[in-house]
């Protein structure tokens, strides 16, 4: 498992970056204002051919939000697949039906997604496809949000050839209703704890007319050698592992331990990527927390000796600083 | 914009140069303890105002007449302005035509003229706003354009609902707000490109204000997503123009750059006030045209 940073430069220009400028352009943005600070110029974006750092893009997401419509996120989200994305594209727009598109997605996300990381949970009724912070930017939170939830369902749309019917969840209040109700429909809930794309199990399996399992196997093939499904974004990356661990109480010296670096090394690592330590562990504790009180049913003090806490009162506290809201009113809400 | 007025810049510039000249020519410069700042900064801040107007004037406006006598106008205030603030430092003597009478004779010519510029931008802007009535109706807010179509945005749209119904309010009269939506327009994205969707929703609002009446106003939601508002419509009105408006779509065969002529249907949603009130006026519009949609096509375009 390798790991990239906010400043590791792997992103073709091709994909994300310019995908988004030429949304921009088509809105007639000023191309010299939408490149200003990213160092990026017009050539590179036409020539297809550079890499580019997280932080570059993050940058030019900025400046686009800032100068672009209100749309440019659902317009840039309907263009970004299927694109050149080597074998890793391949297999995804070979994909059996949605479950097996999800799930590649989810394999190879470094690829597909680098900057957005989506995943994906299997749950009583349907799938749940969670988006989360891979390695920053969490500024641009609600521009890659819009973007990456409609370029999957518009895609997957083109794909099944037919509409699914999504239901979305974002945190907090969306600055433009008008856009998601046109672009994403009407099943959207705001002020969530976490941000998802949820859909029921019945879209799941019906088979697609594009896809071709021979095609699909061989790209995976290639897409495994490739070894991007071993790439994994920073953050992504501590996240997962801090869920996966959670029961050996985790901390800043095991982790720094298990990625082999001193805690000053991890220290800075986590500050480059504008977090800590303590905001990943309670984040992947205030996750866990919710998963278990709602959909599993846990009681408030089990769910605090398996998080590490004093007692119930300790998470009940930190739930309400987290969320705004104690546990007990979560209970029955899944 | 300014490129296209050269010569009036040009023009004023060589007059500004030969008032200067020839005032120092005729006066001597005063001593640092005669000048009277107070009055270099009144005069002076005028000045500059003056100048402010005229480039802006000339940065807004294509050429033509109007244009001429707006910039004619302001460019003998300047000039009248800046010779008030020369002879601040440079005396001239008692009697001459550069003491006072310059600009006596300036300033009040650029008014006259500015005034003649304005009462033709009034009748010229009566030309627009007929033009632009669909468009903007009595309300114009150049931020909530949608950049697209040149049409009002959500915002706008939300603005106008207010300002509707406090209207429909004091005269008693029913209006309707329809929410119009093109059918399979995402297929079209994917097949012709995100640039033959542009021109095609740039095509579909002049098409849709052609079939409005005078008193509608026509707003770009969001996507492929159209608001009509209609004031003074029942709900039998409201239906016959709905009707009209998607049969003016259905009808309509949009030519790609290819020269293939692409169909499209659309679907409408209404609502209308009373009985609904303002808030539910988008929600309920909304919950029409998904039914709309669902009716049409059992297969739900999105």
């Amino acid at each position: 498992m390798s790991l990239y940073d906010i400043d590791t430069p792997f992103i073709p220009i091709h994909r994300l970056p310019a995908a988004l400028v030429e949304a921009c352009l088509d809105r007639d943005l000023d191309p010299e204002k939408l490149l200003r600070g990213t160092g990026l110029f017009m050539d590179d974006v036409q020539r297809g051919d550079r890499l580019l750092q997280p932080a570059h893009c993050f940058r030019l997401i900025d400046n686009a939000s800032r100068l672009g419509p209100a749309e440019l996120p659902f317009l840039t989200g309907h263009r970004l697949f299927p694109g050149n994305y080597g074998p890793a594209g391949a297999a995804w727009t070979n994909a059996a039906n949605l479950l097996d598109a999800l799930r590649i997605l989810e394999r190879f996300a470094s690829t597909l997604s680098p900057l957005w990381w989506p995943r994906l949970t299997m749950e009583g009724g349907g799938a749940r496809l969670y988006w989360s912070n891979a390695c920053g930017g969490a500024a641009n939170a609600e521009f890659l949000n819009a973007l990456m939830m409609t370029a999957v369902s518009s895609f997957c749309q083109w794909l099944g050839e037919r509409p699914f019917p999504w239901h979305y969840a974002v945190p907090g209040r969306v600055k433009h209703p008008e856009q998601y109700a046109v672009h994403w429909g009407p099943n959207l809930q705001e002020n969530s704890r976490s941000c998802f794309m949820w859909i029921e199990r019945d879209s799941l399996l019906a088979p697609w007319p594009r896809s071709s399992a021979s095609a699909a196997a061989s790209a995976i093939a290639q897409a495994t050698q490739n070894s991007s499904g071993e790439l994994k974004g920073f953050v992504a990356y501590v996240d997962h592992h801090l869920m996966e661990t959670i029961d050996q109480a985790p901390s800043m010296e095991k982790l720094a331990m298990h990625l082999g670096v001193s805690t000053a090394t991890l220290k800075r690592r986590f500050k480059k990527h504008d977090t800590h330590f303590q905001a990943r562990y309670d984040q992947v504790r205030q996750q866990l927390a919710i998963d278990w009180l709602t959909r599993q049913g846990l009681s408030v003090e089990e769910v605090a000796r398996r998080l590490h806490f004093h007692d119930g009162r300790n998470l009940r506290r930190a739930f309400k600083r987290w969320t705004g809201v104690l546990p007990s009113s979560l209970l029955g809400t899944a | 914009m300014l490129a296209l007025h050269l010569w009036k810049l040009l023009a004023t510039l060589l007059a500004l140069n030969l008032i200067l000249i020839a005032t120092l020519m005729i006066g001597t410069v005063k001593d640092w303890g005669d000048i009277d700042w107070l009055d270099i900064l009144g005069e002076g801040s005028v000045t500059l105002m003056a100048l402010a107007w005229w480039l802006f004037t000339l940065n807004s406006r294509p050429a033509g007449a109007v244009t001429n006598w707006l910039a004619m106008g302001l460019a003998l205030l300047f000039l009248g302005t800046f010779q008030d603030v020369v002879d601040e430092v440079i005396t001239l003597p008692e009697g001459h035509f550069f003491r006072g009478g310059l600009e006596s004779t300036l300033t009040p010519c650029g008014l006259i003229l500015l005034t003649v510029g304005l009462f033709h931008w009034h009748r010229e802007q009566r030309v627009f706003n007929q033009r632009e009535r669909k468009r903007e109706q009595f309300y114009r807010e150049y931020r909530l354009q949608d950049q697209l179509t040149g049409l009002g945005d959500a915002r706008y749209l939300q603005q106008q609902l207010q300002l509707m119904t406090e209207r429909a309010e004091r005269e008693g009269q029913p209006f309707a707000l329809l929410l119009l939506d093109i059918d399979h327009f995402s297929v079209t994205n994917r097949q012709y490109g995100s640039q033959e969707c542009d021109r095609l929703l740039r095509e579909l609002s002049e098409l849709l204000l052609l079939n409005l009446r005078r008193c509608d106003l026509l707003c770009r939601y969001a996507g492929d997503r159209f608001a009509v508002l209609m004031p003074g419509t029942g709900q039998l009105l409201a239906r016959e123009q709905a009707q009209q408006l998607a049969n003016a779509v259905q009808h309509f065969a949009y030519k790609t750059a290819q020269g293939e002529s692409l169909f499209h249907t659309a679907s409408v949603g209404l609502a209308l006030n009373p009985p609904t009130r303002r808030e539910q006026l988008l929600t309920v519009a909304t919950q029409s045209l998904l039914q709309a949609k669902e009716a049409q096509a059992p297969r739900q375009a999105a």
